[in-house]
């Protein structure tokens, strides 16, 4: 399949904790250490081309020891290749620190058939306590079957997994933190699925880090040796010794400055490095589109958990996002919602009653419904990634392009049958 | 400090992997550049990740191609075709195939149509699927028969391709039906063949075979109409090569699957283009009229004749007369075809 997979989740044992951003500054300063005295003695001792040599290999090891982290020990695998029917919230904000270097597109979606003010606007009391809420409009706690975590559907996808590892409210990255609809500072139990599809920039860091380590130490040396220069001459106006002041203080600025650009061309490479390909791509006469804030979709990819922050499920890779059929052209698979509120004298999508709609789950019609869809989506999606979809889509009998009676093959020289009797 | 000490020990897995690398340093710096190159051509802004909408790349976001055999798509694309569609076919109510000229008035059969998947990614659950027919000479009308759904898979999977099943109760008016199938989807790849139409008649050779349909302009301006005929059948499919099969990913990193799709079009039109099936010297086929105007709503009666001009003939031959229309000043276009098939004694 074409998607791209470029980290890799792996088994949690306990006692073993995820990259996390917490610890991101001590932990690439120990992987730094080594490095960073070798270079101030090699410096001090006057041995100065030594340094920069250390400097560009330390930079290497200290790119290629966070890029390992990032891309191998900060996701657990929680139940394998997962699918989910949903509502795309709005995109959250992007992280900053490393979220910022990164190339993954990411988003949340609120799953079927629970309604935006299903989320939660504190921490939830559904985990301590199997009570539903604390919704955003207070009305879910009247039918608890709809709370996000009790729903006993995909909420289940949501609920904590490991019992050692924090799945802490959090006061960013969420819904309704990004909408405004608690008070900032507040801290919420995350309710929707996050969903990464992913970009190759950390794979790309490690993968050319000693190309980038050249860059850094040339542009530390290149750096060291004009801020020793510009020092020098600015410090001599004032007196002698002014110059080798100068001189010291511009070699470290200018070393440093000159690295740190050797280090953004290498990030601004790495964010470059993928030119896209046509080939891989999902070939249609129409423009793709975007997704935006409310498209009905169906998700399938790796559900994990994420410890780089706080601690949540999402779906990483995601390996296929698809729209659901138009509402209004859903017949017998509607995407539903529940809804308090309904209209007493409207039908709801596949004929569910005002009755069933304003139950929601806890109405045995509505829940079937909900199953249905989500249950007849997912068989299909997953039957697109079996190995033996895969292997039997690389048979020359399913290899046409314009029709199979127009360039087809056949196993056996017998015409393509009429559509049977079944 | 656990996160520091953590560091530190990976200090040493970390340089072997640098160390390693060392030995494709050359390659790297090529890619470097590159990525240096594509950076510089975007002044060094970061791809964008804000906004309203998401942008997905299409290999994730997957879009579903539920498609059948569509005489309008093939030929926009310059292929010919035959209106005798082999996704549509009627049953009587215990299973005999039966085809679509001669049916009983006031009568049931079933109808089914076959769908295909034209994408390896995206199934399409919930598809749904119209079918409608045209009672010929009366006023070309369409009426509808039912829309029910079908559960797409992906192109090779044990869903695909798919079959939607109609019951189809006749009008009590005898008369010559066009079947029309139409897919609906709302997120398609292509969703220009998703309308499909199956239009037969039959006649013996003895001389000539006449045939006879109702011609309606249903477009709100006078348009002229021409008809024109070839002798295209959907040829016999060749046998897959007995070669190991091509996986998927051999197939993407040889050609890739778009050059496979550019590389099968080019060959169909090759050997299946419009214009490359002409009526044959030992035929000849007589439309009358064979070019007229009509004004909206207009109907033309239409006569063909076809006879055998050298040689005995058995078994039975289709010929397909397609029509195409055009509105003063406007581009021709295929509004409909039907295709007529001459048994021979």
């Amino acid at each position: 399949m074409p998607f791209h997979q470029f980290t890799q989740c792996y088994n949690h044992t306990p006692g073993d904790k995820p990259f996390n951003e917490s610890d991101l500054a001590s932990f690439a300063l120990g992987v730094s250490a080594p490095g960073l005295i070798a270079a101030i003695m090699a410096f001090l001792s006057g041995a100065n081309v030594l340094g920069f040599i250390i400097v560009a290999i330390q930079y290497a090891v200290t790119i290629t020891a966070i890029a390992n982290e990032w891309l191998f020990h900060r996701l657990c695998c929680v139940t394998g290749d997962q699918c989910a029917v949903g509502t795309v919230e709005a995109p959250p904000k992007i992280n900053p620190l490393l979220g910022s270097f990164d190339n993954d597109q990411f988003f949340d979606i609120r799953l079927m058939p629970h309604r935006h003010n299903d989320e939660y606007k504190g921490p939830n009391t559904a985990i301590s306590a199997s009570l539903p809420g604390p919704s955003l409009d207070g009305l879910t706690e009247f039918t608890a079957e709809n709370d996000i975590f009790l729903d006993g559907f995909q909420g289940d996808l949501l609920k904590p997994f490991f019992t050692d590892l924090p799945y802490d409210p959090v006061d960013s990255d969420c819904p309704v933190i990004d909408f405004g609809e608690v008070a900032k500072g507040t801290k919420v139990t995350r309710c929707t699925l996050h969903c990464e599809a992913e970009g190759n920039f950390w794979a790309e860091m490690k993968a050319t880090a000693a190309a980038q380590a050249l860059a850094v130490g040339a542009g530390a040396a290149a750096g060291a040796a004009g801020g020793a220069a510009a020092g020098c001459a600015i410090g001599a106006i004032f007196c002698g010794i002014g110059c080798l002041i100068g001189a010291i203080i511009g070699a470290i600025a200018g070393g440093l400055g000159g690295a740190a650009a050797g280090a953004y061309l290498g990030a601004s490479a790495a964010f470059n490095s993928d030119p896209g390909d046509v080939n891989d791509a999902n070939v249609g006469d129409d423009p793709l589109g975007q997704l935006v804030n409310g498209d009905q979709v169906v998700v399938f990819g790796t559900h994990v958990y994420d410890g780089f922050h706080q601690g949540w499920h999402e779906i990483h890779p995601l390996k296929a996002i698809i729209k659901v059929a138009d509402p209004k052209l859903a017949m017998a698979l509607p995407y539903v919602e529940w809804d308090p509120n309904f209209p007493i004298s409207d039908t709801g999508p596949g004929g569910l009653s005002a009755g069933d709609m304003r139950k929601g789950l806890a109405s045995p019609t509505f829940t079937a419904a909900a199953k249905n869809t989500k249950n007849d989506w997912c068989q299909l999606l997953r039957e697109a990634f079996t190995p033996a979809t895969i292997h039997t889509q690389g048979q020359p009998e399913n290899r046409w392009t314009i029709h199979p009676a127009v360039d087809g093959c056949s196993t056996d020289g017998s015409p393509l049958p009429p559509p049977p009797i079944r | 400090m656990n996160s520091f000490l953590n560091g530190l020990k990976k200090f040493f897995s970390a340089l072997v992997n640098v160390l390693t690398l060392l030995l494709t340093i050359f390659p790297q710096l090529l890619r470097f550049l590159r990525g240096l190159r594509r950076a510089a051509h975007r002044c060094f802004r970061k791809p964008d990740r804000g906004g309203c909408c998401l942008d997905l790349p299409p290999t994730v976001h997957l879009r579903a191609d539920p498609m059948l055999y569509s005489q309008f798509w093939l030929m926009s694309q310059g292929l010919a075709v035959t209106w005798d569609n082999p996704d549509i076919q009627i049953y009587d109510m215990i299973g005999n195939p039966v085809a679509p000229v001669g049916l009983i008035p006031d009568q049931d059969y079933q109808v089914v149509v076959r769908i295909w998947n034209n994408s390896y990614g995206a199934p399409a659950a919930g598809l749904g699927v119209d079918l409608s027919f045209i009672h010929i000479g009366i006023g070309n009308t369409h009426f509808p028969i039912g829309i029910t759904t079908a559960n797409l898979g992906v192109k090779g999977s044990a869903h695909c391709p798919a079959f939607a099943k109609f019951i189809w109760h006749t009008p009590a008016e005898k008369g010559h039906y066009c079947l029309l199938a139409q897919l609906i989807w709302s997120d398609d790849a292509n969703p220009n063949n998703n309308l499909g139409q199956k239009n037969t008649l039959v006649g013996e050779t003895h001389s000539p075979a006449l045939f006879a349909f109702t011609i309606t302009n249903d477009a709100t301006v006078a348009r002229r109409f021409e008809l024109e005929a070839d002798m295209y059948a959907i040829p016999e499919l060749p046998r897959c090569p007995d070669a190991t099969p091509l996986s998927t990913t051999h197939a993407a990193t040889t050609e890739g699957r778009y050059a496979e799709s550019q590389r099968r079009w080019a060959a169909a039109l090759l050997k299946q283009a419009y214009g490359m099936f002409p009526v044959a010297p030992d035929w000849k086929v007589t439309i009358s009229p064979q070019a007229f105007g009509l004004a909206p709503n207009g109907s033309q009666d239409v006569n063909v004749s076809i006879e055998r001009t050298s040689g005995k003939f058995i078994g039975a031959q289709p010929f397909n007369i397609h029509g195409f229309a055009a509105p003063p000043n406007g581009p021709r276009k295929l509004v409909g075809g039907v295709t007529l098939y001459v048994q021979g004694a």
